[in-house]
């Protein structure tokens, strides 16, 4: 891993065309302006995170899971008590 | 053509011209990036989302108006314009919105947090990641208070199996 130090106003580049610039520091708290090609998703690391696991569960559903019953059965109610 | 086996569903033979296209693939699949949306049957809207590159992946999809008849998506310029072909072609109206459905033993739930889009004329898709955090992960199914449309629906044609 590559650490380093930057001050306010500062960028580093990654890559021809990624440049993540600090633009304000309040104690524990830095903003960022990152500049990146549109088809380059740009994520708060733990929100990817989040998507990412439930994608993968998602992936796994298990086959015996009829999905039909499940929605009709989630749809009309029968399966609240 | 192209034909491949899946664990769910056998052997699957689709048009190229058919794929959607997802150029990063989607968070936690890089590597897949063609699908095939195909419907679950003709009784409810669900639909199916399966990877070309890894028959093991298959999403389970449905339109969000099926979820939450409120839910809407505001599709930022840049995405919009990563899958249309140019800035001539951005119609949003032209971008289907899906939402991945989960289940966690019998209650299924629906990521309306990343949603999934789809622009059907240039076959490019991609899964967003909305900024939003009171939209959940997941959202569970239930009752739609609207009463559904009662209308018999005609057999889709171009549903019917192949072999």
């Amino acid at each position: 891993m590559l650490v380093l130090t930057r001050r306010t106003g500062e960028s580093i580049r990654i890559g021809d065309e990624v440049s993540v610039r600090v633009v304000d520091i309040q104690g524990n708290q830095v903003r960022l302006a990152i500049e990146a090609p549109r088809e380059i998703p740009v994520h708060r690391e733990e929100v990817y995170q989040v998507v990412r696991d439930e994608n993968v569960k998602a992936a796994k559903l298990n086959p015996d899971t009829d999905p039909a019953s499940l929605w009709q059965r989630s749809r009309d109610g029968r399966s609240k008590k | 053509m192209k034909q491949f086996e899946s664990p769910r569903f056998g052997s699957i033979e689709v048009d190229e011209e058919q794929f959607i296209h997802f150029e990063r693939g989607l968070p936690g699949f890089p590597g897949c990036h063609d699908f095939v949306v195909m419907e679950h049957d003709r009784e409810t809207p669900l639909h199916w989302m399966q990877s070309v590159d890894r028959p093991e992946v298959a999403f389970l999809i449905v339109e969000p108006a099926q979820v939450l008849s409120t839910y809407r998506v505001e599709i930022p310029p840049r995405i919009l314009a990563s899958l249309a072909w140019d800035e001539n072609h951005d119609a949003e109206q032209d971008v289907a919105v899906f939402v991945i459905l989960n289940a966690e033993g019998s209650t299924l739930t629906a990521n309306l947090r990343a949603p999934v889009l789809v622009h059907m004329k240039t076959r490019r898709g991609h899964q967003m990641i909305l900024d939003d955090p009171s939209l959940p992960l997941r959202h569970e199914i239930a009752p739609e208070p609207v009463p559904q449309s009662e209308e018999p629906k005609e057999p889709n044609p171009a549903a019917q199996s192949r072999d």
